[in-house]
C-alpha cells in the first residue's frame, strides 16, 4: 500500500483498520499523523452529529434525546467506533483487494473508458462550467494528496480542482481553461500505459499520455482536438512516484 | 383478562425497541433532510412501514440497521416527491437555538454548520456512515453508486470539513 491509497482509506473511513493499512502505517510517520488528525476530526464530526442540524428548537433536542449542550462532548466512545470500524474495514479491504487484482496494468482502452465515465458521471456534473480560478490552498492540497506537482502558465488557469478516486487511487481532477475551451486533466501517478492513445467516448474526446511515474489524461467535450494542449500541459506536470 | 402468548410478547418487544430507537432515527432524518417537517414525516412513515413489515426482519440484531435503511429510503422518497432541492443554511444558522448556540465550543458549532452546509452528495453518505453505521459498500448499494464514488464523496466531505475548521 502506498501513501495515497492509505490516505484515501483513512479519509473515507477513518475508523478503518486493516493489516495492510497497519503495515503501511508502521513505516510511515506522515500517514500515521494523517490518521491521528483524521480520527480526531471524525470524533468531532460524530459528537457534532449527535445534535440536530442548526436551526432547530429545543423541542427537537428533547425528542432526539439531548438534554443539554454539554451532551455535545459526551457519549459516542471508541467501542462503537471500532465496531463500526471492523465492518468498514471489510468493505474497504475488499475494494483495495479488487484494485490490486483487477486494475493493475490494463489496456489504454479500458483506462480511457474509466476516465470518460468518471468525467461524465454525476459526481463531476458542472465541473466544466467553473470560471473562477481554484483557490491556491485547495489546489495545493489536492495535488499534495496524490503526489503531483503542476506548474502551468498564467494563461492556463485551473478552475476546478478536486481529489477523485479512479481505479482505487486518489487522483487530481483538474479543469483548465485553454485556447480551445475548458479541458479536464487527470494526472494518474502509478498508472501503467504503454503508449499514447487518443479516444472519443461518452461525448468526450481526449488523449492518454504515458508519463514518468504514471500517465496523464487530457480531454475535452465533443470532438475537440486536444493533442496540442495536452502536449503542452503534460510538460508541466510531474508525478512524484 | 387478555391472554398473552409468545407472539404477543414478541410484538410488544418490537414496539418497545422501535420506540427506543426513535430518537436516533429522528436525529438521522434531521441530518439527512435538514428540515424538521420532512424529518418528522420520514420517521413517522418509516416506523409505520417497519411495523407493517416487521415479519420480514428475521434477524433481531439487525433491527437498527434495518430501520436506518427504511428511514434513508423514506427520506429519498419524500425528498424527491416534495422536491426540496435546497435548504438555506444561512437561514438555519440564523435560527440557531439559543440553547444550542451557547455550548462554549465555537469550533464544534462551526463544524456543525459546516456539516449542515455540505451538499446532499456529501452530507447524505457522511450521515449514513457516521450516524447510521453503514459500510461504504452498503452506502454504495443504497445510493446506487460505485464504491469508488462513495469513497470519493466521503473523502471529499471530510476534506471540506477539515478545510472549514482550518478557516475558523
Amino acid at each position: 500500500m502506498i501513501c495515497e491509497d492509505a490516505r484515501l482509506v483513512i479519509g473515507a473511513a477513518p475508523d478503518e483498520s486493516t493489516a495492510e493499512l497497519e503495515a503501511h502505517l508502521a513505516g510511515c510517520a506522515e500517514c500515521r499523523e494523517f490518521r491521528v488528525q483524521t480520527l480526531a476530526l471524525n470524533e468531532r464530526i460524530r459528537r457534532v452529529m449527535q445534535l440536530p442540524p442548526p436551526g432547530f428548537d429545543a423541542g427537537v433536542t428533547a425528542q432526539v434525546g439531548i438534554g443539554a449542550p454539554a451532551a455535545i462532548v459526551q457519549t459516542t466512545g471508541r467501542q462503537a467506533a471500532w465496531r463500526r470500524g471492523w465492518a468498514l474495514a471489510a468493505s474497504v479491504l475488499l475494494a483495495v483487494v479488487a484494485v490490486a487484482l483487477f486494475w493493475p496494468v490494463q489496456s489504454g482502452t479500458a483506462l480511457a473508458g474509466e476516465v470518460t465515465r468518471h468525467v461524465s458521471g454525476p459526481e463531476e456534473r458542472g465541473s466544466w462550467d467553473n470560471t473562477a480560478v481554484a483557490e491556491q490552498g485547495v489546489l495545493d492540497r489536492v495535488l499534495q494528496q496524490s503526489g503531483v506537482s503542476v506548474a502551468l502558465e498564467p494563461s492556463h488557469p485551473i478552475v476546478y480542482a478536486h481529489s477523485c478516486v479512479l481505479r482505487g487511487r486518489l487522483v487530481p481532477h483538474l479543469v483548465i481553461q485553454t485556447d480551445i475551451g475548458p479541458v479536464t486533466v487527470m494526472p494518474m501517478p502509478g498508472e501503467s500505459l504503454a503508449r499514447r492513445q487518443t479516444f472519443n467516448e461518452n461525448g468526450l474526446s481526449g488523449v492518454l499520455l504515458p508519463q514518468p511515474g504514471g500517465a496523464i489524461a487530457v480531454l475535452a467535450r465533443g470532438t475537440a482536438d486536444v493533442s496540442v494542449v495536452a502536449a503542452e500541459i503534460s510538460q508541466r506536470i510531474r508525478l512524484r512516484r | 383478562m387478555i391472554a398473552g402468548g409468545p407472539e404477543t410478547a414478541k410484538v410488544a418487544d418490537f414496539e418497545r425497541q422501535l420506540q427506543a430507537l426513535r430518537p436516533q432515527l429522528l436525529r438521522f432524518a434531521l441530518w439527512l433532510a435538514r428540515d424538521r417537517a420532512i424529518a418528522d414525516d420520514v420517521v413517522q412513515e418509516s416506523m409505520l412501514r417497519a411495523w407493517k413489515a416487521r415479519a420480514e426482519l428475521t434477524d433481531a440484531s439487525a433491527l437498527r440497521q434495518w430501520l436506518f435503511t427504511i428511514v434513508r429510503r423514506e427520506h429519498a422518497r419524500l425528498y424527491e416527491r416534495k422536491r426540496f432541492e435546497t435548504t438555506d443554511v444561512d437561514l438555519l444558522v440564523a435560527n440557531e437555538s439559543p440553547e444550542l448556540a451557547v455550548s462554549g465550543d465555537e469550533e464544534l458549532l462551526g463544524l456543525r454548520r459546516a456539516i449542515a452546509a455540505l451538499t446532499d452528495e456529501y452530507r447524505v453518505p457522511l450521515t449514513m456512515q457516521v450516524l447510521g453505521g453503514f459500510s461504504t459498500s452498503e452506502i454504495a448499494s443504497e445510493l446506487g453508486l460505485t464504491q469508488a464514488a462513495v469513497l470519493t464523496r466521503l473523502f471529499r466531505a471530510r476534506d471540506k470539513l477539515r478545510e472549514a475548521l482550518n478557516d475558523m
